[in-house]
């Protein structure tokens, strides 16, 4: 059932309700069997899929904890990951079309993670498989993510929640959020995407125009099903990771990929990146590139390599489509080689005196949107040649005598005023969260004539100007399909 | 080799990865920020011609490399091996 | 540890305390917000509330159907010139359904002398009448059994019910045409005030010609839902003891209508209903098609009067109907009849003989 269904919240109250009237020793196999409802209200597919996953995962991390054997985990790992591989991209170069397990991505993620880390002695392997499913099937997790690892998830999961009044406030704050986020801006915005995708000769303002709300439409969907998730999930007393944490205060590409879809990150960093580049051919080719191109640039060579692969491969996550390897491509060359370049812009920078913060903080802020927002043509476009003739047209025809017209056709003035207005109240609180302010903590624990106003104000918000009900086709989050 | 030796390997290192950064009297190095993913796989680098020892993917957490005397600690862990 | 208990149990409490408070103050906005959202033009849902507003037991005739009927039964004129005390309880396209559950709901409070039941909706087709705004009219319906039982009558599925019976999935999206107005508890009748029976007048002049068709006795079948709300309509009638009449109001559009009356007429015979067609050519009363009209369908100003004293001369004839002017009971529908007749002088019956219009009345064209 879809995050924004009606039937979604009735089975989240009535989660986290039974969660709470059940003795604590106890309260995780609430977890469980509401999870495990829930993936078979999706279907059988979905069911049965994560039920064999987690059983090789249960029943794997025993045999790996008994004996460290890298070719068992590989055993265990290929299918684990080549079902996933197979099922998202087979359809793409067959035709055939496939249904996907709820989740699917995320679970993989996730299992594999598990296995990885008893691999390398990290943790103890689960010895009841219930509680192995519940670590890869919780609900909350499902739809987008986050992708958790045992050490920030498993206790949580498993440890019976006393409940604190605090904790649910805030939760629910949280979760109020997030369907803000999501149902009255993000999915209003949608119209100035399809704006793009089906309009011909375009102005150029108008592309850049588009360009830059999708991605902050996106921002907005994805951190806002995040936070309907995570605000669920702490009503429930378990902390899931942070998925995102205002990307668009980041300074450099890097660091927007730190705050962008961080589990994702980190599980490539930890899985994939760290071994390609310690492992003994990674170090050996940083070696042999010392000497070719001396110590500093041949050192961060094997990183700048991995890092263009892992991109690579996060593009290709998203979709299977040529696109989707131009977005990855992109991203890891930009990266890559300005982990080639740094030493150079460090002597610049010494050089000329230039602060990294200061002026330079709104340069450099002004510079990284510069370079995600072009990737952002391949990112919402059907293939490269509809990205790159976007492109193109951005920098032509910027003639804005039709602008009234064309901004009415796509939204009403009215719609455009609401949008833009719940624009800056996300500005405003990322700020605040920005600047370490845990709102949802302090509207928690406030006075209650404080708090019953902000919260009334986003349920009304939410339900009058929300994109949902009859007149509109409720856009499903753009990151489930995953 | 005794410990000073170590330590000052150790220091020589780090100080080839980040010229910038004062590793001996800092905490948190991981956790605040300090260093990223990128100087830790250089550090990785630079600790196997360092102590030639071979440190695995996994060991990359934050409390292995929070401060100076965590890397030492690992470090030690390795060099038996 | 036992006062760490108490502390925690005192937190609770007041934790369950604040939450139940601000769940029923949730509860009451949002009830306030699916009002101020719902459309309150000509819906029906205006003439529901305002029903609630009328004294126990002080409605004579109720005329429940569609908008022919609120266009075309001028609860003025049946008042001023008979003393009749009519209601119009319709809204837009309404069908069988919906009219089943309002006058279930109305029987609660009135116990009227004659239901008027228009003949309009036994052409109308399932998809016909599935239209939002049908549903919409139900919103005025105060008793939940009545409001959930005509939304789920309305709807193809059950799973389109909850939106309804939720309102707001609905109305929401009416953001953008929201006036002042909206936000009036109780609405204010499209400033026809408190004192207003349900009659909607249009202004508009079409010219039309008198339908010609061969008036056969050919049936032709009522959509299922229609004709099964239909015979409901006659059982819970009979059951309170309340006479039906069946009315076919004038309409150009009838050569359509035609076969499906008399559908609808085999049906009610069933149950010993009566009715009148007014769109049969053997009724002569001064109706003319080439200004009474204001589109296809409904009658015009001037065609609701002549239509309505026609009316009331029948009901009276029909049906023992008391005279209540004079009666301090009913003052509301005097006030009513002043305020209409003020914005419309020429159509006082004292100055109908007089009227422009009605020195060729009698005569009517020829098909």
């Amino acid at each position: 059932m879809s995050i924004l269904s009606l039937e979604f919240l009735a089975f989240a109250v009535g989660a986290v309700l039974l969660y709470y009237c059940l003795p604590l020793k106890i309260r995780w196999v609430v977890l469980l069997a509401g999870s495990a409802a829930y993936m078979a209200l999706a279907g059988w597919q979905s069911i049965a899929h994560i039920s064999a996953v987690a059983l090789v995962m249960w029943g794997g991390g025993l045999a790996l904890q008994r004996k460290k054997s890298r070719l068992l985990l590989a055993l265990l790992l290929i299918p684990d990951l080549g079902a996933m591989i197979f099922l998202k991209y087979w359809p793409a170069l067959s035709g055939a079309a496939m249904i996907l397990p709820l989740g699917l991505s995320y679970f993989t993620f996730q299992s594999a993670g598990y296995l990885i880390d008893v691999y390398r002695g990290k943790m103890q392997a689960q010895k009841n498989p219930l509680k192995a499913w519940l670590f890869i099937g919780y609900f909350p997790q499902l739809a987008q993510g986050p992708i958790s690892t045992w050490k920030e998830l498993g206790s949580q999961l498993l440890t019976g929640h006393r409940f604190e009044p605090e904790n649910t406030v805030s939760g629910f704050t949280l979760l109020l959020w997030g369907y803000f986020k999501k149902l009255v801006i993000a999915d209003r915005l949608a119209k100035t995407t399809d704006a793009l995708i089906n309009g011909s000769g375009l102005p150029g303002w108008f592309v850049l125009g588009g360009v830059i709300l999708y991605t902050i439409r996106l921002y907005l969907d994805f951190s806002g099903g995040m936070d309907v998730v995570r605000g669920l999930s702490r009503m429930l007393g378990i902390e899931l990771p942070e998925n995102f944490r205002r990307p668009f205060f980041a300074r450099s590409v890097s660091e927007y990929w730190r705050r962008w879809h961080i589990t994702l990150g980190a599980w490539f960093r930890s899985y994939l990146l760290y071994p390609l580049t310690t492992c003994r051919a990674g170090i050996g080719l940083g070696k042999f590139a010392s000497g070719a191109f001396g110590k500093k640039t041949g050192r961060t060579f094997p990183s700048a390599l991995a890092t263009l692969v892992v991109f690579l491969l996060i593009g290709v996550w998203h979709t299977a489509n040529w696109n989707a390897v131009v977005y990855g491509a992109y991203f890891g060359l930009v990266m890559g080689v300005s982990m080639l370049l740094e030493p150079l812009w460090k002597t610049m920078r010494t050089t000329l005196n230039l602060p990294r913060e200061g002026w330079m903080a709104p340069l450099r802020l002004i510079r990284t949107w510069g370079l995600i927002l072009l990737a952002q043509y391949f990112a919402f476009t059907l293939n490269p040649e509809m990205g790159f003739s976007l492109l193109r047209s951005t920098f032509q025809a910027w003639d804005f005598s039709g602008f009234a017209v064309r901004t009415a056709a796509v939204m009403e003035p009215l719609e455009w005023i609401i949008a833009g207005i719940g624009c800056l109240f996300v500005l405003i609180v990322d700020i605040l969260c920005e600047k370490k302010t845990d709102v949802c903590g302090r509207l928690a624990k406030a006075h209650f004539y404080i708090r019953w106003p902000a919260l009334l104000f986003l349920i009304l918000a939410i339900v009058s100007f929300g994109i949902y009900g009859s007149g509109y086709d409720g856009a499903a989050f753009l990151y489930t399909q995953f | 080799m005794c410990k000073m030796d170590d330590m000052q390997r150790l220091l020589a290192a780090l100080e080839e990865v980040r010229d910038d950064v004062d590793f001996a009297g800092q905490y948190g190095l991981v956790d605040e920020g300090v260093i990223d993913s990128l100087d830790l796989t250089q550090i990785i680098a630079a600790l196997d011609d360092a102590f030639d020892i071979h440190i695995p993917a996994g060991e990359i957490e934050p409390e292995n490399f929070n401060s100076v005397q965590d890397m030492l600690a690992l470090v030690r862990r390795y060099q038996g091996k | 540890m036992a006062e760490q208990t108490v502390s925690r149990r005192k937190k609770i409490a007041f934790f369950w305390l604040r939450l139940v408070c601000f769940a029923l103050l949730t509860a009451l906005l949002l009830s306030y917000a699916v009002y101020v959202f719902t459309p309150k033009s000509d819906y029906g849902i205006c003439s529901m509330m305002n029903l609630y507003r009328q004294p126990d037991d002080s409605i004579d005739v109720l005329a429940v159907g569609t908008s022919l009927a609120y266009a075309g039964i001028n609860t003025n004129v049946l008042w001023e010139e008979y003393g009749i005390a009519a209601y119009d309880l319709c809204s837009a396209e309404q069908p069988f359904w919906v009219s089943y559950y309002t006058l279930r709901e109305v029987l609660k409070t009135q116990r009227p002398k004659v239901i008027l039941l228009d003949a309009k909706p036994a052409i109308y087709t399932r998809d016909y009448s599935k239209r939002g705004r049908t549903i919409l009219s139900t919103f005025g319906i105060r008793g939940i059994e009545n409001r959930i039982g005509a939304i789920l009558a309305c709807v193809e599925k059950s799973r389109d019910a909850l939106g309804y019976i939720l309102g707001l999935p609905e109305v929401h999206s009416n953001y953008s045409k929201l006036t002042a107005n909206d936000f009036v508890f109780p609405p204010d009748n499209g400033s026809r005030g408190a004192s207003w029976k349900g009659y909607i007048e249009s202004d508009q002049v079409e010219h039309h010609q008198k339908p010609s068709l061969v008036f056969n006795t050919v049936r032709r079948n009522m959509n299922d839902r229609e004709e099964e709300y239909a015979r409901k309509i006659f059982e819970l009638a009979q059951a309170e003891g309340i006479p039906v009449l069946l009315l076919g109001l004038p309409n150009p559009d009838y050569a359509n209508d035609h076969m499906y009356y008399n559908a609808l007429w085999a049906v009610a015979e069933e149950y010993g209903v009566h009715g009148i067609n007014y769109n049969d050519p053997g009724i002569r009363f001064g109706l003319r098609y080439s200004s009474d009209f204001a589109d296809w369908q409904h009658l015009n100003v001037k065609g609701s009067v002549t239509f309505s004293r026609k009316l009331g001369e029948d009901l009276k004839m029909l049906f023992d109907l008391p005279d209540r002017r004079g009666d301090a009971k009913y003052i509301s529908y005097d006030e009513c009849a002043r305020q209409w007749f003020d914005q419309y002088p020429l159509f006082e019956s004292s100055a109908w003989e007089e009227h422009p219009l009605n020195w060729f009345a009698g005569e009517e064209e020829m098909p």
